[in-house]
């Protein structure tokens, strides 16, 4: 952990490197941040409010609420994963604190969620919703509770495949159930589209509680509930131990295994 | 801190250090290998350090002897960290950089600039030291890198990539340096400039360790050498008495032979013949060597038994071991006579310098007539630096005439 302070730097070199590099090469560069969740947001609310008729008020804002977190926890996870092992020169040639490899990944998505959290906001307001502002400190711990839970998985992940890479083919699938585990595009309220037993699965996801908060904070302009926001810290607590454990009981061996 | 408590930075103590790789037949990757073939067969245990006891002082160079697979990379990464060992200690005091590779974390599509920072924290400097050396590392590596400084340095070529990467890790003053095998980069005009500089980190009191299979680099920048063999420490003692030794086992196993091998500075023979006196002549009036130039390789042969019509040769090679030339007096079916126990003859090679500039080696030596025994053979007995204004890159001097006209 000490060792990790001192590493600050290289954190914020590595964090500002991957998010430079990222764009470095693109036309329109850093726009992508928000545009990739504008234009998934444009073919959702294309597909749902006409195809299905799915009866959700404001359904761009319920989608983005929804989306933007659980972009936020894949892109972190699964980027993450492949951190380690695509950084092998670096792992096999100099010692540095290893951490640092999936942290810098969560941090430069937590600037792409903050970026598109902001231009939410925006649009809030100029479609003349205020409410969201007494809601600001949900958000922040809502924000600091997926931040937790996704660096748990990420370390896990990224320290995992070090060892069998099959983890890397795995992840895309896996996330896409996730996805649809989680009520990003779907109403979870009794009366709606699902039955109650996969609602009660569905509750399950730790994802549905912090997409709960968020919504919480921005759709519905009020405090969770007591067990939502319980369970959360939770789940948060719990994948960030098991991941920096287990992360750091492998990474004295990926030099000889990368 | 373990056995001995603190100690001053720049020290290292390895103590009795083990460690192994597991070495698959077929690399096993999968989670069914993984979890299904946890059975000894999966992999064979290989221990590439055995017993390892070693102990740096500040301000001690130390050179890592030994053949490939001898286990010196692996020492050496085990006292930067990146190994752990598999039984026994290593602490390291004070801060440690190592050059294992040059460019290391360098990111393709970032700036120089970017890279310098990145690379800096990476070894562990922070932004505000690496402010303070900015200009001389961009300095050191050369106006070609300094132009190009703001640019990706994807764009560079391969030769300006290693100079930046060598002047950042050369500039950041730790207080244990590792250097493995990264010396011979550049012309010689870099390489002069790389040793310069590792010599003042060494005044400034650096713990260096370094790996190279070039004994003589070796000997003239450590003060210490250890000699590696399989995973073993054979041999401790001065760098020139470390590498003698060293030198004197490659004559052994090879035995006296083997002619045309490139053997780092080894001399041996029969003894029928002594080649003396290796000296390199150049033009009237200087002491360098510049591309086109006449110079003379010269010996003196003397034989130390009656011997026919002797063969003489003259290898040169580039500083890197490619093999350039090689001629000698029975391929040209040039006679040279008998000579007595006693009688001494004066070998001149005379030659023109078709060189570009860099480090050149020249191995020379004496044989039976038939070429097929080695009286006396000195492999790099004559090092020599071609001078030059830079027109072309590469070895040979073509002497292009470039003409460019309206089509």
């Amino acid at each position: 952990m000490r060792e990790l302070l001192g590493a600050r730097e290289l954190l914020r070199n590595l964090t500002v490197r991957e998010l430079k590099v990222r764009y470095k090469r693109s036309a329109l560069g850093f726009l992508w941040t928000l545009l990739n969740p504008l234009l998934m947001m444009a073919v959702f609310t294309a597909i749902f409010s006409t195809l299905f008729k799915a009866d959700i008020d404001r359904f761009w804002l319920y989608f983005l609420t929804g989306y933007l977190p659980f972009a936020f926890f894949q892109a972190s996870a699964q980027v993450a994963t492949g951190s380690v092992v695509g950084n092998s020169n670096l792992v096999k040639k100099v010692y540095f604190p290893r951490a640092v490899l999936p942290l810098a990944v969560v941090l430069s998505q937590a600037v792409h969620l903050l970026l598109g959290l902001a231009v939410l906001l925006v649009a809030e307001a100029v479609t003349g919703h205020f409410d969201w502002i007494l809601y600001l400190p949900m958000l922040v711990v809502a924000i600091v509770l997926l931040a937790m839970f996704s660096t748990g998985l990420a370390m896990l992940l990224a320290g995992a495949n070090a060892f069998v890479r099959d983890i890397q083919e795995f992840t895309t699938v896996a996330f896409l159930m996730w996805f649809y585990a989680t009520p990003v595009i779907y109403p979870l309220k009794d009366g709606g589209p699902l039955p109650s037993w996969v609602q009660n699965l569905i509750r399950l996801n730790p994802l549905t509680e912090y997409v709960q908060l968020f919504r919480s904070a921005l759709y519905d302009y009020r405090w969770p509930g007591l067990p939502t926001l319980l369970g959360a810290c939770v789940a948060s607590v719990l994948m960030l131990s098991l991941g920096w454990t287990v992360f750091n009981r492998l990474a004295p061996r990926f030099a000889k295994e990368v | 801190m373990g056995e001995g408590g603190a100690r001053p930075p720049g020290s290292v103590v390895v103590t009795d250090v083990w460690e192994s790789f597991k070495i698959y037949s077929e690399r096993a990757e999968g989670i069914r290998d993984r979890l299904f073939a946890r059975r000894k067969s999966v992999g064979e245990e290989f221990w590439a350090l055995r017993g390892v006891t070693l102990e740096l002082e500040p301000g001690d160079t130390v050179a890592l002897i030994g053949e490939n697979g001898s286990g010196k990379s692996t020492l050496l990464k085990v006292i930067a960290g990146i190994l752990p060992p598999s039984r026994g200690a290593v602490h390291t005091f004070g801060r440690t950089a190592s050059m294992l590779e040059l460019g290391a974390g360098f990111h393709g599509d970032l700036t120089g600039r970017e890279n310098v920072y990145l690379n800096g924290s990476i070894l562990g400097f922070s932004r505000t030291y690496v402010d303070t050396v900015f200009d001389d590392m961009v300095a050191f590596a050369g106006p070609q890198v300094a132009d190009a400084i703001d640019r990706p340095v994807r764009t560079y070529s391969s030769g300006m990539y290693l100079r930046l990467g060598f002047a950042v890790a050369v500039h950041l003053q730790p207080d244990v340096l590792i250097i493995d095998e990264v010396l011979a980069v550049g012309d010689a005009v870099f390489q002069k400039q790389c040793f310069d500089r590792i010599h003042e980190l060494k005044r400034n009191g650096v713990t260096i360790a370094v790996v190279s299979h070039d004994l003589d680099t070796l000997s003239s920048l450590c003060e210490r050498g250890v000699w590696l063999d399989r995973g073993e420490v054979v041999a401790t003692g001065t760098a020139i008495e470390v590498v003698d030794r060293y030198r004197g086992h490659i004559v052994e196993v090879q035995g006296g032979g083997e002619v045309g091998k490139w053997q780092g500075g080894a001399i041996y023979g029969s003894g029928a013949m002594s080649i003396t006196d290796i000296r390199l002549e150049t033009a009237p009036g200087t002491d360098t060597v510049t591309t086109g130039d006449a110079v003379a390789v010269c010996f003196r042969a003397t034989a130390n038994e009656a011997v026919e019509n002797p063969v003489f040769g003259l290898i040169v090679r580039a500083n890197d071991g490619t093999y350039l030339y090689d001629t000698n007096t029975l391929w040209r079916r040039q006679a040279t006579g008998d000579l007595g126990a006693g009688e001494a003859l004066e070998v001149r090679f005379d030659l023109t310098a078709h060189l570009l500039p860099g480090r050149y080696v020249c191995t020379v030596a004496a044989s039976r007539s038939d070429g097929k025994q080695v009286y006396d053979w000195h492999t790099d007995a004559l090092g020599f630096d071609v001078a030059g204004e830079f027109v072309a890159n590469g070895i040979v001097a073509l002497d292009a005439t470039i003409t460019v006209g309206s089509a």
